[in-house]
């Protein structure tokens, strides 16, 4: 068994997945609240997929279901470990106070489930606009990665090439950017992709328990709740979208799983 | 000895003190973000068109009048009194959760339990084979559960069961006095658990293969040692304050996931308390309800601390 080429599959799968879950709306046949036929009605020409407990089309529905929890997810990914490495490495070459500091909030942060943190916000400010959501996950991400950027950090740091660009007196942030971030985009990737799964966890989690998408949009996770009542009629109104979580999911955990090994040593 | 029970319980004494800090640290955090964010706790009343005099009541009795600084000492005393506060509706919210959490807990419980059975021994295993391809492969299968939110994975095995058997499983785990049927928590137990394995499984089998690699056991496998006793005897006790710490993460994983996975099978347990706070918009349910969890974990984290402070040391130094 190819573990190689299942890993490649993987890191094809990381960009494929989610680029077409971005796109895959416009491919939809019929809108998101359109009522098709009966409710939980098995595939047909005109349903490919059946239809959903309320009569509508689950092809488009699932087509529909993606793009807003995958944006979440990547941005909140995107920004917390660009924050995060920005973070973790400013504090491992300048200020080792900021590094004991965030040994102790991930401690904290340790004993807080991150799911409960999105529900407690969801319900104080249930309007609060998805770039919010991605905001929270964002910043709960922060301390985790630059706790692990700082420890991947200190090998580097002890090599020649940091301790000559702090001799020659560059700034903090020149080598935080221009040498410490490049040498360890490994850790870096890995990072990104494990905190993009975590966020597809926490995202679809929440929105699963009514934080987020509200009906009638279209949501993986909401359609899951929606359709499990007709499994037994059309499964696929439960499974179509619960494949695609997974598979998002897998994808990017298996593209970055020799890394995160490697990052587990650090 | 004297020396080693004064040892224990200075030990003791201070990871119960980094503990309640823990707790009260994250009682205020919370606390501030309620007072960060726009609604508070009558928000919901003021939305289902309650009278301005019962939301001033309401506001009176809940004491949201007062300073910020007055009701955050409040809450902390109370805290430590063991009062959890008061719900929107006035309900002290040790009464909602009490009964909801012990089934949460019987649920996390018996997940719990299936973690500790299996992964201890499947990473023991993983780790003493080393990188042989089953393992390889096994370690691919552990990505993609641990990358699987558990009501995915609750979904997939609802689905497997009702083609396999023909007939759609308990979705419904209560019956109307609140009497529970245990077997039907076999397949939220399981969503809960196998994601949960999978994760401990991979941090158990790199700090058994740590231990492997210490001078006694390389010694004792040189020995020609059953393996079985190797493991037991020598690999494991080195490793045991990691993997008693991995179990402590995998704590806060099943605290996570156990409100999803009671939510999709209409568990009455914690999540279903929350999913009521949700729906009320009722900010003090929640935010006791996140403070409870968090205390639940911090102590299992104080359990894999002891572990750690406490083991005997002259054995292997």
């Amino acid at each position: 068994m190819g573990l190689k080429r299942l890993r490649k599959l993987g890191a094809l799968g990381a960009l494929v997945v989610p680029a077409i879950a971005l796109v895959a709306p416009l491919a939809a046949p019929h809108a998101e609240d359109e009522v098709v036929g009966a409710p939980f009605a098995a595939a047909s020409a005109d349903a490919l997929l059946g239809t959903d407990e309320l009569g509508r089309d689950v092809l488009s529905r699932f087509l529909h279901g993606g793009d807003e929890l995958v944006l979440i997810a990547a941005l909140a990914a995107i920004a917390g470990t660009a924050v995060g490495v920005l973070v973790g490495l400013g504090a491992a070459v300048a200020r080792p106070w900021i590094g004991r500091a965030l040994e102790r909030t991930s401690e904290v942060l340790l004993v807080v489930p991150a799911l409960l943190v999105l529900i407690l916000v969801g319900t104080s400010s249930p309007e609060a606009p998805p770039v919010a959501v991605s905001g929270l996950l964002a910043i709960l991400a922060v301390p985790w990665v630059a706790r692990i950027m700082a420890a991947a950090a200190r090998g580097a740091l002890a090599a020649g090439y940091v301790e000559h660009a702090v001799a020659t007196g560059e700034s903090t942030w020149w080598i935080v950017t221009r040498e410490l971030a490049p040498a360890l985009r490994g850790t870096v990737l890995a990072t990104l992709g494990l905190r993009f799964v975590e966020a597809i966890y926490l995202v679809a989690g929440a929105a699963f328990l009514g934080i987020g998408p509200q009906p009638p949009e279209a949501d993986w996770a909401v359609m899951v709740r929606e359709n499990v009542p007709g499994l037994l009629l059309n499964p696929w109104g439960a499974l179509a979208p619960c494949a695609a979580i997974a598979v998002t999911a897998i994808a990017i955990g298996l593209a970055c799983d020799r890394n995160t090994r490697r990052l587990a040593r650090a | 000895m004297v020396s080693a029970a004064s040892r224990i319980a200075v030990r003791t004494g201070l990871v119960a003190a980094r503990t309640l800090l823990t707790i009260a640290v994250v009682a205020t955090a919370v606390f501030l973000l309620t007072e960060a964010l726009p609604g508070d706790a009558t928000s919901g009343l003021v939305e289902r068109g309650a009278s301005p005099a019962a939301v001033a009541s309401a506001r009176a009795e809940l004491g949201l009048e007062k300073s910020a600084s007055a009701r955050l000492w409040q809450r902390l005393e109370g805290l430590a009194r063991g009062d959890l506060g008061r719900t929107a509706q006035g309900r002290p919210v040790s009464d909602v959760v009490a009964r909801p959490l012990r089934r949460t807990l019987t649920l996390a419980g018996i997940a719990l339990l299936a973690v500790i059975v299996v992964a201890v021994p499947l990473g023991a295993a993983m780790a003493w084979h080393g990188a042989r391809a089953s393992e390889k492969l096994l370690g691919a299968a552990s990505v993609a559960l641990i990358s699987v939110p558990e009501f995915v994975v609750l979904t997939l095995l609802a689905l497997l069961f009702t083609s396999a058997l023909g007939l759609l499983p308990a979705v419904v785990v209560a019956d109307s006095d609140g009497r529970i049927d245990v077997a039907a928590l076999t397949l939220p137990a399981l969503a809960l658990a196998l994601p949960a394995i999978a994760w401990t499984a991979r941090l158990v089998r790199g700090a058994v293969a740590d231990a492997l690699e210490l001078p006694h056991v390389e010694a004792a496998r040189l020995d020609g040692l059953a393996p079985a006793r190797i493991l037991l005897r020598h690999a494991l006790p080195p490793a045991l304050p990691a993997i008693a710490a991995s179990i402590a993460a995998s704590c806060a994983a099943l605290a996570g996931g156990s409100v999803v996975v009671e939510t999709a099978v209409n568990y009455p347990g914690v999540g279903s308390v929350l999913t009521q706070g949700i729906q009320a918009r009722d900010v003090a349910l929640v935010s006791s309800v996140v403070v409870v969890m968090a205390a639940i974990v911090a102590f299992a984290f104080a359990l894999a601390d002891l572990v750690r402070d406490l083991r005997p040391r002259a054995t292997w130094a």
